[in-house]
């Protein structure tokens, strides 16, 4: 609408959908149900002994209506007139319910001997989540003139309307026993068992067993320990156990018979028609024997309490070792398959150190608290299923690499004259991107080669020039799994004031970014304005390469011009805040005040070029409340 | 005490509701058939054969977009067509392994062969017990199979040459990476194939099934194999094996109307040997997972139509992605030859435009029409008129007698010149002079006449052109391809596409064509 009439023009082509004026000829609405119960019933016949039975029923149905009307068509990019009359105003509804049903026993022992404490519990466990999913849908020939009309009759031609149900169900078993023991508070012995089966795995597979065991000793209990006055608590500990997770598509294990394909032959009732046959295909290509994902951790570290617990200082050791992560992957052409197969993938460690350190104290009127934690990581490929790299876009998985690696190009800047794009062409080809390569064009750096004969079997990449550049040449350029995490919080409090600040961070990571750097194309859009700077003969740039239709040099492809550090150092928290206090909160009927001003996210320190190193919708939000209590 | 009996009561109830489910709870299994449980009859089978069929939509159906569509790759490299858009095809410079068109090309070939092997192994296993009531249908949907993957088998090699021959079902993943194919190998593949084909396949089809392949089907595509693998492997014994099998033939003869071949109206007619039966997609096809998200690759769920919108201009918000004749090949016809009528139809601008499939839009279109792009008129794959000319190359070849070959490309002109939608025959194209005696003049005629009557369709033009740069029997560096790109430029390697870039990388076994 403008000036409140009605304009059909200014949505064709080169322009973009206006959103708003969509909006206005669609209405859609969202209405959520849930309920959720629990009933349990416990009983102690004797002390310490109990049974615990629990029953849980949570029902969630979503109920999702769409009614949109033709004119909704002017307002569409390439379009910028309303659908025929024929298309109809449309509406669908949509309704998805899930029904998740928990049934649990529980046994639980705990009693004392002497200076013997134990706790014992068994529980089993059957879960069954079942999901439905149904869509109707009238399109042409509906009747439908406004939201409040929505409906579908029975009447209206059949091939209007839409009409789906899908259903799907899975379930989960689990058999849990926990041994909890401790001698005096000074020894300390936890061991757990879970036995965990899935519909999600195939007949022989579906079981998991994943035990566990931790161990503690509170060396400050000791008698020995006793002169140190200044230690208030000491504890070291160790563990070691096994976890599983079976967290991935259903029926990933099983060929399923696809019933989408139809063909046609003989005569049908119009020219050119025929006879629609139904038809069928084996999509999948199931790797059997897939089956939980275990990770084992293996820890070890020591907590602390010192100076009448004004300080606090923990510091441990990881290495978690995932087996079998479940993944999905690409699988070659030649096997013709239409979806990609789940498996467990590869054999991931990571290990590293856990720090952690806080200071409470009081100066006089001022209270104050700092912490500060440190996680390093690292992260490696051990094994990978088959041997075989796994790449998806930029990121790839390699075995003795760690995981989702930057995987691209590696360049040497720009060609700035005809004569250097002469030469490096009389050694390298580029093919399908030689026919327009000139000055402007991003030099690649050829590094690698396919596969010789003489090169073991089974080798991927001979690693020698070969004069063109192509997949083969792409290789490490950096990791996205961060090197170390931190993070930094300090406390204040003055009189009725109190101060807190977050910083948190990471450090040793990379990331693509091609903002800025690529070689651009195409009208009716925005640039930005580092492109202002790209190569021009004028402007010989060395970072951005020229302006070019369809980028016929292959100027874009990712490579380590597009890697930055991602590392970060973020002001994640701020809060002020005020506590009131004296007579006045007590008439208000409140035995407790206080107002604050918060602010969270509110800057990023990175050497990152994009928005954020994290996520760009990360916003920046202040906020002021009070905090009552009665 | 009350109390706890109550209590134990509810435990009890709960305790025996959880195991009496016993493994119940993990034991499901989906809703709709898995591979396990199908397959066990006619009616299963049946949906088995005709899957592997719809497979063929994959290669004409529009697919949402110009880019996915796998027409360029036959239709731009020769030098009747051409287009102002960047399609690498075109240019051959712009070619390398990661085009988007190759790529999906490959893809749709070993799926279709994937759903060939599979009915061939079920045959194999459960052919005893899933036929019992017809029993006929065994060795016909055996022969479809064979059949269907012979095809794929000639495309591969027409396209990359080297692509690998997968002849069973792949079910383990180390079985995934096979090595190139050599020299003729997946020709010497098809015509073994089609030589079981010929034996199990029916003559013919009931009327309701009309469209599927027939041992005639089988014989022409075998023969035509026969033809291009003669020439490049220099094998006399081809040619003779070629001429055999055309002459096996039964019941095919010329339409009277060249233009009944690309009319709607007279699909599977006595020409056909061999076509794509292109279909409105049905109403019961689901349109909710339809679309572009539809899990049977790309394309529409159910997707059987054929797709024309390249010749005509359609849809418009593509923009300019169409593809125009050259004046090379309006220049080849001679004036009043009728087939130009039903095939160019000049623009402004100097362009023409291709008509062939699309001259009445009314059967051009199917019943859902024009806004998804869907065509009902069925790509003709393989029909008599090639079989006269391949034949007639057949006896060139291996020193047969001229007269014979030349009176076939004259039953070709012959028709071509009755092709007049009303009044006298055209007097053009004349007949060839049946005294010629000079092999190579022959030769050269029997390719301008596959040239003029196979124009647009199925890439004819450019797999004859192929092949004869393989044979060295032309030169197509010296060839004017009349291209509008300015980054055309065709060398050598570009007779073999290459391979998708990720298969090659991903398989040490398997190495890019020369070149790329």
């Amino acid at each position: 609408m403008i000036d409140n009439v009605f304009r059909s023009y200014g949505y064709g082509a080169a322009t973009r959908s206006n959103f708003l004026g969509q909006a206005e000829f669609q209405d859609n609405k969202r209405d959520l149900l849930r309920n959720l119960g629990t009933v349990y019933a416990e009983l102690s016949p004797m002390k310490g002994l109990r049974f615990k039975g629990t029953f849980s029923f949570d029902y969630f149905a979503n109920y999702q209506d769409r009614y949109q009307q033709i004119e909704r068509g002017i307002f569409e990019v390439a379009r910028g007139t309303a659908y025929p009359i024929t298309t109809g105003n449309d509406y669908r509804r949509r309704i998805n319910d899930n029904v998740n049903i928990i049934k649990e026993f529980l046994i639980g022992y705990n009693n004392s001997f002497g200076k013997h404490n134990i706790d014992l519990i068994l529980n089993a466990m059957d879960q069954r989540v079942k999901w439905n999913n149904t869509q109707m849908s009238i399109d042409s020939s509906s009747p439908i003139t406004s939201w409040e009309q929505r409906r579908i009759e029975e009447g209206w031609p059949n091939t209007s309307k839409g009409l789906l149900y899908e259903r799907n169900q899975s379930g989960l078993q689990g058999y849990m026993g926990r041994l909890s023991y401790n001698f005096d508070s000074k020894y300390y012995l936890d061991a757990t068992v879970r036995r965990d089966g899935s519909s999600k795995f195939g007949p022989g597979y579906k079981w998991g067993t994943f035990p566990s065991v931790a161990a503690a000793w509170r060396i400050s209990s000791e008698k020995f320990m006793e002169s140190l006055s200044w230690m208030t608590d000491l504890k070291i500990r160790a563990g070691w156990g096994k976890t599983g997770n079976q967290e991935t598509r259903d029926y990933a294990f099983l060929s399923l018979v696809n019933m989408n394909p139809k063909a046609s032959f003989g005569t049908g009732s119009t020219p050119g028609n025929g006879i629609i046959y139904s038809a069928s295909a084996l999509g999948d290509f199931p790797i059997e024997d897939m089956s939980w994902e275990t990770v084992t951790t293996l820890n070890f570290g020591f907590d602390a309490v010192l100076f009448d617990n004004k300080m606090t200082l923990t510091a441990e050791y990881y290495d978690r070792l995932t087996e079998g992560i479940l993944q999905s992957i690409s699988i070659p052409k030649v096997i013709g398959a239409l979806t990609s197969p789940v498996l467990n993938l590869a054999e991931v460690e990571n290990s590293g150190f856990e720090f952690q350190a806080s200071y409470t104290d009081k100066a006089g009127k001022l209270g104050y608290s700092a912490s500060l934690n440190l996680t390093t990581v690292n992260n490696s490929v051990k094994s990978l299923y088959g041997g075989q790299p796994v790449t998806s876009g930029n990121l790839r998985i390699e075995q003795g690499y760690s995981m989702n690696y930057i995987y691209g190009y590696k360049t040497a800047g720009i060609f700035q004259t005809a004569e250097e794009v002469a030469a490096w062409k009389a050694k390298t080809a580029d093919a399908g991107r030689d026919a327009q390569k000139s000055p402007g064009d991003i030099i690649f750096v050829d590094i690698h080669g396919a596969p010789k004969a003489t090169d073991p079997k089974g080798t991927y990449v001979h690693k020698e020039p070969d004069g063109k550049i192509d997949a083969y040449d792409q290789t490490y350029l950096g990791k996205t799994i961060p090197g170390y995490y931190y993070g930094l919080n300090f406390n204040f409090d003055y009189s009725n004031w109190d101060l807190n600040l977050n910083f948190r961070g990471v450090g040793d990571v990379q990331r693509i970014n091609t903002d800025g750097k690529q070689s651009i194309s195409g009208f009716g859009q925005n640039f930005l304005t580092a492109y202002k700077d790209r190569w021009t003969s004028a402007n010989p740039s060395n970072s951005i390469p020229r302006a070019v239709q369809n980028d016929p040099s292959g100027n874009n492809r990712v490579a380590d011009r597009h890697v930055e550090d991602a590392g970060f150092l973020r002001f994640q928290n701020l809060q002020i805040g005020y506590n009131f206090s004296g007579s006045f909160v007590k008439k208000l009927g409140l035995n407790n005040l206080r107002c604050f001003v918060a602010g969270t996210n509110l800057f990023v320190i990175t050497p990152y070029t994009d928005l954020d190193p994290e996520d760009i919708t990360t916003p920046t939000t202040f906020s002021i409340g009070a905090n009552l209590s009665f | 005490m009350k109390k706890i009996k109550l209590s134990l009561s509810i435990i009890l109830v709960l305790f025996l509701g959880m195991f009496s489910c016993d493994e119940a709870t993990i034991e499901l299994l989906p809703i709709g058939n898995t591979e396990g449980t199908y397959f066990q009859n006619e009616t299963q089978m049946e949906e088995t054969i005709m899957g592997v069929y719809q497979k063929l939509a994959f290669f004409y159906a529009f697919r949402g977009g110009q880019n996915n569509n796998c027409a360029p790759i036959w239709h731009l490299p020769s030098d009747d067509l051409t287009t102002s858009s960047n399609f690498a095809h075109e240019t051959f410079s712009g070619l390398n392994g990661g085009n988007g068109q190759l790529s999906l090309f490959y893809d749709f070939a070993y799926q279709l062969i994937a759903r060939a092997n599979i009915m061939l192994q079920k045959i194999e296993e459960n052919g005893s017990f899933a036929y019992s009531k017809q029993p006929a249908l065994k060795d016909q949907h055996k022969g479809e199979a064979l059949f269907l993957r012979a095809y794929m088998y000639f495309k591969l090699w027409n396209v990359f040459g080297t692509a690998p021959l997968v002849t069973s079902r792949i079910t383990k993943l180390e079985d995934a990476y096979p090595p190139n194919s050599k020299g003729t190998e997946l020709l010497d593949q098809a015509i073994k194939d089609l030589t079981d084909a010929i034996s199990l396949l029916p003559e013919s089809w009931p009327a309701a099934h009309k469209g599927r392949v027939t041992k005639n089907s089988a014989r022409g595509l075998r023969g035509k194999i026969y033809v291009f693998r003669g020439m490049i492997n220099k094998t006399n014994t081809d040619y003779s094996a070629a001429i055999a099998d055309f002459n096996s033939l039964v019941g095919l003869s010329l339409v009277p109307n060249y233009n009944n071949n690309f009319n709607v109206n007279f699909e599977n007619n006595a020409e056909s040997l061999f076509e794509y039966q292109a279909n409105t997609s049905p109403g019961d096809v689901n349109p909710f997972v339809g679309g572009a998200g539809g899990n049977d690759g790309f394309a529409v769920i159910g997707e059987i139509g054929a797709y024309w919108g390249m010749f005509s201009q359609r849809p418009t918000w593509i923009g300019n992605a169409y593809f125009t004749a050259t004046s090379s090949i309006r220049n080849a016809y001679e004036p009043g030859d009728p087939r130009v009528q039903y095939i160019l139809k000049p623009e402004s601008a100097g362009l023409i435009n291709v008509i062939k499939y699309t001259r009445n839009t009314a059967y051009a279109t199917g019943g859902n029409g024009q806004s998804n792009e869907v065509s009902v008129n069925n790509p003709r794959i393989l029909r008599y008129a090639d079989i006269l000319l391949l034949k007639a190359e057949a006896i060139v070849r291996s020193g047969g007698n001229l007269k014979d070959a030349i009176d076939l490309v004259n039953q070709v002109r012959e028709r071509a010149r009755k092709s007049v939608e009303s009044g006298e025959p055209s007097l053009v194209p004349a007949n060839r002079d049946v005294n010629e005696t000079n092999a190579a003049n022959v030769l050269n005629w029997i390719f301008q006449e596959r040239r003029l009557e196979l124009a647009f369709e199925e890439g004819h033009r450019w797999w004859d052109l192929r092949r004869r740069h393989i044979a060295g029997e032309i030169d197509l560096k010296q060839l004017d391809f009349q291209s509008r790109l300015p980054d055309f430029k065709f060398e050598d390697k570009h007779v073999y596409f290459p391979l998708p870039e990720k298969e090659v990388v991903e398989n040490p076994n398997m190495n890019q064509n020369p070149g790329y």
